[in-house]
């Protein structure tokens, strides 16, 4: 029997390993948290997909790590808390997702002031945030889901701060269907919304103490939650060449039910269900019509590449600042020269900064995806 | 602090000229170290250096920076000796911080044959005047306290090869050290510059051409790895090289625990540790003949494992980075220097194998001195091309980590 395997157990992740058990195939579903449900469905339990996974047959590796692969042996190393192990595929589909862009201002790396899917991840996990005062900012339609949340676990949120112009994002709201404008508004109930207002400087002794708002002053705030959008996922495909069928954020931000349609997309066309996977296209174009739309709406604004300031730090493994990196011309010269991107994240947040920042394109993804243990890499069981 | 490095461009570039005195082909470490020794201690200033990449991105900057003299032949090791001096003084002389830390080198012994293997080199390195001496169990523990020295591993330590001169240098500082230097005396670094083809006429070469261009000149030299056969074929001058991919690692940073450079020719493995706290491990040269730099996984789980035969208190640290170069490998594994039989003025310096960081300062100041003296020094004689033919090889094996 033909095995597919999914990489990434979130929305995404999750149709894809359904539809491809539906359809009769043997699946393996990696994920590197306990449960699946990814990012955006973290701590959750109920919905059609969980049950509809409940129901199916499929191997799920969770607390795994993907940190390396070879396209020629279709082969997958995967790294579990007490061992590694090789898993092989006929059918490949990643889901890994995306990470959140973070954007250096002064002050972004005092403790207290954290990306808005890092709080949102926090505060599922457990972080007590019951009367804090908490500010979020960034960009893009996540913000407000993120202050509904810590609202709804008892924080006071101070408000939200978004970059996108009010007039952009009316235009945005016109073109949405009325279930997903009523969302919106559902969400945005009684937070207070800044438009063309992001954070200029984050301020405080051992941690963050208050925020300057561009436009808006000061305001005192015990957590800061700033995220400036989505950046997909592509190391792991990169280093597979092209092995593998990417669907959900990382072959492109756009939300859940784009990453669920492609999800199923793909598992259908993995269990050989073409007709399946036809009958989604109609919906796979809207969905991709309403990303880019997004991405129109809520577009970086020149001004966030004017925050940092000479002695702020845009790499934070190996301290390298907005000072040094802009004396360099490339990538790949800020990292010979400057050590930018060649610690611990090996230029996971720092990248897609430089890249808004300077417009460098980063080089070459260097194995393993993830920072992999010694310990692990000692042989191989095949699972 | 790299602000203050960058203020002043450490190399321009330039416009391509239509003729040079000499072209180098590879500006790695060996190409640089020659021109640079052309220029300085022979005047010889119209020089390109020709890379296809970038500046230090092919060996120079690929490997685990390791320095050392303590070789097995009477003509290996004078001549490493010369280019650890020569190190020795290269920040003096450049004007230019190559970080070079003289921390000690440990060639480790896991059995008798391989006791007397150090012996011999002990003897030999001794008598040449290189500081290297075989050292027991309890001197090894005061020098490395931290590795396993049990006689429960699977291949116990027995006894080692001390190297106090031995240890790591800042290899992208040497690159751009040198290459400062001879910008500053007028000899012009090319990089993104592939060469294509050089024309010859009979035994004279008449130009070099690249994809910016053709060039002018009589004299080429060959200084690059991993292409040196290439270079050599567009002149129909064979050479018995093959090639291999050879890889390494770095760790997250750790507090200093490790201060000397670890070497196991059993294990097929040698690890320092980074001033940064990262260790940097070495492998074996892959089991085939390929170009490819891809980092690949049986060599990354090869590293681990004999990392931790040495050292099992660091399975939870975790591996930040892989990657690969290209060794040339001659049928002895000593290098080839030398003009060419078949053309005049083809000159090479390649086929460094393993070894080729270690010998850039020597190698390119003998090959300089070759090049504009047109007679070749005895120190880098038996490095002959001719010697293939002649039969006269060296027996460079079984002096390093990676099997021979």
């Amino acid at each position: 029997m033909r095995r597919v395997v999914v990489v990434g157990a979130g929305p995404a992740g999750m149709a894809a390993a359904v539809c491809a058990a539906e359809g009769g195939r043997q699946v393996t579903l990696i994920d590197d948290n306990p449960e699946p449900g990814g990012q955006i469905w973290r701590g959750e339990t109920e919905g059609a997909w969980f049950e509809r996974l409940q129901r199916v047959r499929v191997a799920r590796l969770p607390s795994a790590r993907v940190v390396t692969g070879d396209p020629d042996a279709r082969a997958l190393t995967v790294e579990l808390p007490d061992r590694t192990v090789t898993v092989t595929w006929d059918d490949l589909i990643l889901a890994t997702g995306a990470r959140e862009r973070f954007l250096p201002f002064p002050g972004w790396t005092l403790p207290g002031v954290l990306g808005a899917g890092g709080i949102q991840a926090l505060v599922k996990s457990g972080l007590d945030v019951r009367g804090k005062r908490v500010l979020v900012a960034g960009t893009g339609p996540l913000l407000l889901a993120v202050a509904a949340l810590l609202r709804s676990r008892g924080a006071n949120v101070l408000g939200v701060a978004e970059q996108a112009s009010g007039a952009s994002l009316r235009k945005f709201a016109f073109s949405l269907p009325w279930r997903k404008l009523w969302q919106g508004f559902e969400l945005r109930r009684g937070i207070r919304y800044w438009t063309s207002c992001w954070v200029e400087s984050a301020e405080g002794r051992d941690r963050v103490e208050r925020v300057r708002l561009h436009g808006r002053g000061v305001v005192e705030c015990d957590y800061v939650a700033v995220g400036y959008g989505l950046v997909p996922n592509t190391e792991l495909a990169q280093i597979l060449r092209g092995a593998g069928t990417l669907v959900g954020e990382c072959n492109g931000v756009g939300g859940v039910e784009k990453s669920l349609i492609e999800g199923q997309i793909a598992g259908h066309a993995a269990a050989g269900n073409a007709a399946g996977a036809a009958r989604l296209q109609p919906e796979l174009d809207r969905a991709r019509k309403f990303a880019a739309s997004l991405d129109k709406a809520f577009a970086l604004r020149p001004e966030l590449r004017h925050l940092a300031q000479a002695e702020t730090l845009v790499c934070r493994c190996e301290s390298v600042t907005h000072g040094d990196l802009k004396e360099f011309g490339s990538w790949r010269e800020a990292k010979l020269y400057g050590r930018c991107g060649m610690g611990p994240c090996q230029g996971r947040v720092c990248g897609p900064a430089a890249e808004f920042l300077y417009g460098w394109q980063p080089s070459s993804v260097r194995p393993p995806v993830l920072p992999a243990r010694v310990g692990s890499l000692l042989g191989e069981q095949h699972e | 602090m790299f602000s203050l490095l960058r203020k002043e461009r450490m190399w321009r570039s330039h416009d391509l000229r239509r003729r040079y005195d000499v072209v180098i082909v590879g500006a790695g470490v060996h190409g640089l170290s020659t021109a640079y020794h052309l220029g300085q201690l022979h005047g010889v200033r119209s020089v390109a250096l020709l890379d296809r990449g970038y500046l230090g991105g092919g060996n120079s900057g690929r490997n685990t920076a390791i320095l050392r003299s303590n070789y097995r032949t009477p003509e290996g090791i004078p001549f490493y000796d010369a280019s650890v001096k020569l190190y020795e003084q290269m920040s003096e002389e450049l004007g230019w911080n190559v970080m070079f830390s003289q921390c000690g080198h440990l060639t480790l012994a896991h059995s008798d044959a391989g006791i007397v293997g150090l012996r011999v080199r002990a003897e030999n390195n001794q008598l040449m005047g290189v500081d290297s001496r075989l050292i027991d169990l309890g001197e090894i523990r005061r020098l490395v306290p931290g590795m396993d020295l049990s006689d429960r591993a699977r291949y116990p330590i027995l006894a080692a090869l001390y190297h106090p001169p031995g240890g790591v240098i800042r290899h992208d500082a040497v690159v751009w050290g040198y290459a400062r230097a001879c910008d500053r005396m007028g000899i012009e670094i090319h990089t993104d510059t592939e060469v294509t083809g050089i024309r010859r006429n009979g035994r004279k070469i008449e130009s070099v051409v690249t994809n910016r261009g053709e060039i002018a000149t009589e004299t080429v030299l060959n200084c690059t790895a991993g292409w040196a056969t290439t270079i050599s074929d567009m002149v129909s001058v064979p050479l018995p090289i093959v090639s291999y991919p050879l890889q390494a690692c770095v760790t997250q940073p750790l507090k200093p625990f490790l201060h000397h450079v670890i070497v196991s020719a059993t294990l097929h493995v040698y690890v320092n540790q980074t001033d940064k706290g990262e260790l940097v491990i070495g492998a074996e040269i892959d089991p085939y003949q390929s170009y490819n730099m891809r980092a690949t996984l049986p060599t990354l789980e090869q590293m681990a494992t004999y990392t931790l035969e040495l050292f099992p208190q660091l399975h939870a640290i975790r591996v930040l980075r892989q990657w690969g170069g290209i060794c040339d490998m001659t049928p002895d594994f000593a290098p080839i220097i030398g003009c060419a039989e078949e053309v005049d003025r083809f000159y090479m310096n390649v086929g460094w194998g393993t070894y080729g960081f270690k010998a850039a300062p020597a190698a390119g100041k003998f090959t300089a001195e070759m090049i504009a003296t047109g007679s070749t020094p005895g120190i880098i004689a038996p490095f002959t091309p001719a010697r293939f033919r002649a039969g006269k090889l060296l027996g460079e094996k079984a002096a390093a980590a990676v099997s021979h």
